[in-house]
Formats: structure tokens, sequence, C-alpha cells
């Protein structure tokens, strides 16, 4: 059946092309992928590669002049096939209507559901000739857009729902695979291959401008990481379900660094600053087991043991590992656990039971300079110690003077769903009191 | 295990159900004297006598509601009608009686009964002789519908179907009643309700039901030599209908075409293609390629007869669409 080609969207950015020249004369056959014509757009002058095989039956837009993304600027088909159905005057004026509506405000939507909001490409669409320019889908830009017959190359292309579903497993952008199918149609095997080519600018998107702009944007384009796509969808169910809310408390941190000295001084292997925490934060979890807690759909579940989980950086990403029960462990149990477990995390061989479960996780960006900060929530665990920087800073002493002190900035992220904000309060100064009085923990 | 013919497997499924049970009779025209218009029938008289292999006069209404009647009267009938076409005639029996009583009645009836006859288009039969009827079986609630396309398949399907207190349609085709296949000695029942996975396969799935069965395996043989992996489904039976085999093939090949010899409109392959749109549309690579005989009643000129039905030709070309390759769908 004869067709439109249509103005094909060479860039995510674009919205018009001028046909610079025509590569492919009126009455001649072509393949798929051919170079049908040399497009200009806002940016560059590209190569148009036929989205079909067929017969150029008719060109409709000669060179030098522009067309908006879907409008029409050829005619392919089989030979000697009648395309007076694609060239009648109703057709031409139904076109025409659209373009008085292109441009102005955005038409009303014919019904709920049809604006379509947050795409900024155009979107294509059936209408008949005799529909009214009222029936158009609205896009982003209030610019109106019409399709006739089978679906062209446009914005938004066709596309399988396996090729769909295979896009989204791999965060693929639809927009910036060609289509190999019938109409442009985007199949698994373009998106199979889009992935594979990402390295070779040659074979991105759209060949033959290799400094095109979606070829750079492909080449940009990364597909995740196993660990990547988790870290993202924890952390965006962890902020975007859980209430968070902030706790911070600056503490004198001169009583522990005097201790871990101490404790120091005659071990060849030293023992971490964040073992100390993780042990002291424990004490106070002792005392404050409706912190230790997950949130579940049914309820709050009471942790039976205070496991603590610290944030490792890794260089495609993060991991938590657990040391298990602290409140029962020395600190320096405590640190050779944690050395073995920071170990595998560096190596990814932690298995599920030594990263999953953490009822408290602390993450410390203190190496980094960082002067305080807020973390995202480690799910199904309600709350999160962030823990800053030991600055040297001067510091009102209780006589009024002012001495230069060892502060940390610690700052606790609770998920309100599980904790109220006393609660937090309560389990915050606590826990400043015993990290400012180590030997408290003893009482 | 020996190679019989499809004709030879009907025939001992026949034997050995009439032989364990007393109450199956076959009745038919030609199913005595001429021991069968398409000798399935072959010796039964002989072995069994008059009263259970009995010939009728050419009344396909009239035989086929006796069978109904004995088969509520406490009989297991085996009722074969000479060809589906002919069948037409028996129409009302089927559909409102077979089909019909045991739920109208509130199951205080049943209708134990095997209507089977071949079907389809044969060679040379013209319009009116060359047609296949499964989709009108099929369509009927309170039928059960079998179609076997192997000796083994007809041997074990059939006396599945003498053994059903439910009625029955076998689809049989003229042209298969020589085809050769393995049948094990053993006896043995194949259940009705499940489709046979005739070809494992990865790349795409074909699917079928009797005689053209052979097509999509002689199409998948030669899709092969090309590297595609295609995995065979033969139907085998149509009511009821397993959906599980046909999504589970489908969802893991992502591609499927449908092949019956029946006219496209309101057809078994039309019903089996709207069942894999359905059910495995999230992970289809292309629309389900479907094809049939052509819409035509059947010509008569042979080479016209041999266009309008489905050929290995038309599944190469329908694969190459689902599978986006041109070069066969265009070879």
């Amino acid at each position: 059946m004869a067709e439109y080609i249509r103005m094909s969207a060479l860039s995510p950015t674009m919205n018009e092309g001028r046909i610079a020249s025509w590569k492919i004369a009126e009455g001649s056959t072509f393949s798929s992928g051919d170079v049908l014509c040399e497009v200009e757009t806002d940016k560059a002058s590209m190569d148009y590669e036929a989205p079909v095989s067929g017969v150029l039956l008719k060109i409709l837009l000669p060179a030098g002049a522009t067309a908006k993304v879907g409008e029409p600027i050829a005619i392919a088909g089989r030979e000697g096939e009648d395309i007076s159905v694609l060239t009648a005057p109703e057709r031409a004026s139904a076109e025409t209507a659209l373009q008085g509506a292109s441009g102005a405000p955005a038409p009303q939507a014919a019904g709920p559901g049809k604006a379509e909001g947050n795409t900024a490409s155009a979107e294509l669409h059936e209408l008949p000739a005799h529909a009214s320019p009222g029936a158009v889908r609205a896009s982003a830009d209030g610019k109106a857009r019409l399709s006739a017959g089978p679906i062209a190359p446009a914005g938004v292309p066709p596309s399988s729902p396996l090729a769909r579903l295979r896009a989204r497993e791999r965060g693929i952008d639809l927009r910036l695979v060609r289509g190999s199918g019938p109409n442009g149609r985007i199949i698994e095997r373009d998106v199979l291959d889009w992935t594979a080519d990402t390295t070779d600018p040659a074979r991105t998107a759209f060949s033959g401008a290799t400094e095109s702009p979606q070829a750079k944007a492909a080449s940009m384009l990364e597909p995740p990481s196993r660990m990547r796509s988790i870290i993202a969808r924890r952390l965006s169910d962890s902020f975007f379900s859980a209430p968070h809310f902030y706790l911070k408390k600056k503490i004198r941190a001169q009583a522990l660094l005097d201790l871990r000295a101490y404790a120091n001084k005659d071990r060849a292997e030293k023992l971490s600053f964040n073992a100390f925490l993780i042990k002291i934060a424990a004490m106070a979890l002792a005392r404050h087991p409706e912190i230790n807690v997950f949130w579940r759909p049914d309820g709050v579940e009471r942790r039976t043991s205070i496991d603590i989980g610290l944030a490792v950086a890794l260089d495609d990403g993060l991991i938590t590992p657990a040391v298990r029960q602290c409140d029962r462990k020395t600190v320096s149990e405590i640190d050779r656990e944690l050395k073995v477990l920071i170990e595998k995390a560096k190596k990814g061989t932690l298995a599920p039971e030594e990263y999953e479960g953490a009822g408290f996780t602390i993450t410390n960006l203190g190496s980094w300079g960082i002067d305080e900060f807020t973390a995202i929530i480690n799910p199904p665990a309600s709350a999160i110690l962030a823990v800053g920087a030991i600055v040297r800073e001067p510091m009102a002493e209780d006589n009024d003077h002012i001495a230069i002190a060892s502060t940390i900035t610690l700052t606790l992220g609770c998920d309100h769903r599980s904790i109220d904000g006393a609660m937090g309060a309560a389990f915050l100064a606590d826990l400043a009191g015993l990290l400012e009085h180590p030997a408290a923990a003893l009482v | 295990m020996a190679e019989m013919t499809y004709r030879d497997a009907l025939n001992r499924a026949l034997d050995e159900e009439m032989k364990r049970d007393e109450r199956v009779f076959l009745i038919g025209e030609e199913v005595g004297e001429y021991d069968g218009a398409y000798k399935v029938s072959r010796g039964l008289l002989a072995k069994y006598g008059p009263k259970r292999v009995r010939d009728t006069p050419i009344s396909e209404l009239g035989f086929t509601g006796l069978g109904v009647g004995a088969a509520l009267a406490g009989l297991r009938p085996v009722v074969e009608w000479m060809t589906h076409n002919f069948a037409l005639l028996a129409l009302d029996q089927v559909v409102n009686n077979a089909a019909k009583m045991r739920q109208m009645s509130g199951g205080q009836l049943s209708v134990p009964i095997v209507f089977r006859g071949p079907n389809g288009p044969a060679e040379y039969l013209a319009a009116q002789h060359s047609q296949s009827f499964a989709a009108y079986w099929m369509h009927v609630p309170g039928l059960l519908v079998v179609a076997p396309a192997t000796p083994a398949d007809a041997y074990g399907l059939l006396k599945s179907a003498i053994r059903n207190d439910n009625p029955v349609v076998v689809l049989e085709a003229e042209l298969m009643y020589s085809w050769k296949g393995e049948v094990p000695d053993q006896e043995f029942l194949i259940p009705i309700g499940k489709a046979r996975v005739a070809r494992e396969g990865s790349d795409l799935t074909l699917i079928s039901f009797s005689k053209p069965v052979r097509l999509a395996e002689q199409a998948a043989e030669k899709l092969a030599e090309k590297g595609i992996s295609a995995e065979v489904i033969d139907l085998r039976s149509l009511r009821p209908l397993d959906e599980e085999t046909l999504a589970a093939s489908v969802r893991k090949t992502h591609r499927a075409v449908v092949i019956d010899e029946a006219w496209p409109m309101a057809s078994v392959g039309a019903t089996v293609s709207h069942l894999i749109m359905s059910r495995c549309f999230d992970v289809l690579d292309a629309p389900v390629e479907f094809v049939s005989g052509e819409d035509v009643p059947m010509p008569y000129n042979h080479r016209l007869e041999l266009a309008a039905q489905p050929s290995v030709e038309k599944v190469l070309k329908a694969a190459g669409r689902v599978l986006y390759r041109e070069d066969l769908s265009n070879g």
C-alpha cells in the first residue's frame, strides 16, 4: 500500500527540517537503509535513511523546502500504485487545517487523558481526513501534528512491545534508536544492536554524520550496570516513598579521639574510627530499640538483633555490608569483621547475608572533608546516620570563653512512618552524649 | 514399535475399543460391506457383525440423530461421516442435541458419542468437497474437538474420544490416511486438551493442527537451513485448547505464525492468533502472522486449487515477516 514518508525527528530536539537535496529520484526503487535525502536541521545536516523498501512514487517536498516533523515529504509504495488517495485535495486541506493549528495555543484536547503532558517530542497519531483540528492531540510545545495512514518515523517512533520491554530493561531512549521494521517500527533487534553499538559512532542511531548531536548523545548514554540499576531502584523507592526528616547535632569529639588514640597506642593494626562509631551507635540503639526497626507494609517490625550497616564506596557504586549484634561485640571484634567485609565489598564477593537486613546504617564522608550531609535511608531500615569530618573550630566553653575544639556534625535521617521527631531526637541526644563521653557507655 | 498408516492406526483404535467395550458400535455410510469409504473400518464387520458395524442410507441427519439417541440410551456410538462436508446436513443434531443435552438436563443425561471423518481439502474435489469445518465444531460449547496430525495421535486420541463421556468430533483428512508413522505396540491414550511440541526451537513458533502440521515441519526444516530455529506446535486438541503450551512457546520465541487451511474469517487460526496477541502482547516483537486458505470457494482448476491453500512458501514468507527478514519474505 502506498504511504507517506514523513519528516523524521533526526535528533531529539528537532522540530523541523529543510530538504537539502534528494538522493533518490522520483520513480526510483530504494531499499530500507538507503539514503533518501539530505536534511538540514537546526544543528546539522544529516542523511535521512529509508525506513522501508519500495519505489519513490512522488516527492511532495522539493529540495530547499522545509517541513515540520511528522509532515509528509514523499509518497512511497509499489511501482505503478495509485496514489490519488494520498494526494487528494481533502487530504491536503486537512493538512493545511492542521498547520493552522500548529504554533497556535494548544488546541483543547478531545477528552481526558488526551493531552501529552511531559513528552517534549511530537506525538503522531491517526486522524481521518475530515476530522477537525480540535480532535488533535496537543504535545507539550503546544503544537499539533497529523499523521494519516501507516505511522511513519517521527518523534515517538512505532515500536514492538518486545522492543519497548528491551529498551526499558536497558534504560535506552527509543527516540535514539533507528527502527528497521515496516514503517520504521523499532524491533527487538534494533534495541539489542543499538546497545552493542554505542562505542561505534559510525553505527549509532543514524549513520552518515558521525558528529551529529544524536551520535554524541548515543555515545554518552551508558546502559546502567546491574549495581547501578539496583541502587537507582532501591534509593528511589526509599526517597520517594519514605517521608524523610533530618536531625542535626554537633558533638565534641575529643574524648572519642583520645579513646581511639589510647586503644591504638600499642596496636600494629589500628582500630578504625568507624568501628568506634558502630559500637557506640549500637549502645545507643540498645537504649532506643524503637529506632532499630523495619518499616513493613503491614506494620513496624522491631529488630531483635542490633545489626549496623556501613556504606562502602566502590568504583561503580556503593554497598552497605552489615556487622551483626554490634552491642555484644567489642570494638576490636567489630573492626576485624569490618575489615573483612570491606575487603569483600571491594572485590564484589559479599554474600547477600553479609549486606542485607541491617536495622541501622552509618555513612561517613569525613575522609572527604565534608562538614555535614544528609543521606537516604537504606530500606527496610528506618534511620541512617550521616557522619561529617572532624573539624577544628572555635566553640563556646561553659565559662563563656572560646576555645578551639574538635567537632563532628551528625545528621540523623529518619523515616517518619516509623519514627517521630521526638523519638529520633531522644536517640540522637543519647548517641551524642555517648560519643562525647564514651565512658558513659559502661553505665 | 511398528510403522503404520494413519488409516490403520484409526482401525486399530476402533478394533481395540470395540473389543474392550461392547457398547461401542460404528455407524455410517459404507462402513460395513465396503470396509469404509477410506478403508478405516476394514475387517470390522467381519469381526463384530452387522449389529455393531451398521451401514446406513445416505442420510446424515438421520443416522447422526440415531447415534445421539443411542448415546442417550447408554450406548457409545462412533458415527462416521464420509466427509465433514456432508456433516453440514447433521449440524442440528450435533449442535442442538449432542452438545446441549448434558447441560440442559442438569447433568442427568450424557452423550458419549464420537463423530469422525475426513475434513479439509484433498485434491481435485472442487468447492463443495474441499472445506475445513474445524471452526464450526470448535465454536460450540459442549463439544470436544480433536485433530490428530500423526498416526500415533490418531490412535491415541480416537481411543480417548471413544472413552470420553462427552460428544467428541474427530477431524481426520483424506490425504493423511496413507501417511505413515511410528505407533508404539503397547496400548496408550493421548489426553484430550494437550498440544504437542512437534519440534523445539527458539526464534519463532509455527502453530497448526491436522494436515498442515506437516507444512509447518517442512517450513521449519527450510528455516533451519538458514540458521533459524523454529518451534512447531501441533494443537492436536482444538476444544479444549492448550493455551498454556501456546503461550509458553511464544513467550520464549516472541514471534508466531499460525497456519490453518480453512478460510481466514472466524477460523481456528483467527482465534489462536487472538489468544496469542492477548496473552503474549508485551513480549511480541511482531504482529502474529496468519497463513490461511484463501477467502474463496475452492477452485477446481488444480493450479488455482493449490494456490488457494497454505504452502511451505507462504509459511516461509510469513516467517520472514515476523522475523523482519526481507530475504525470506520476498524470496
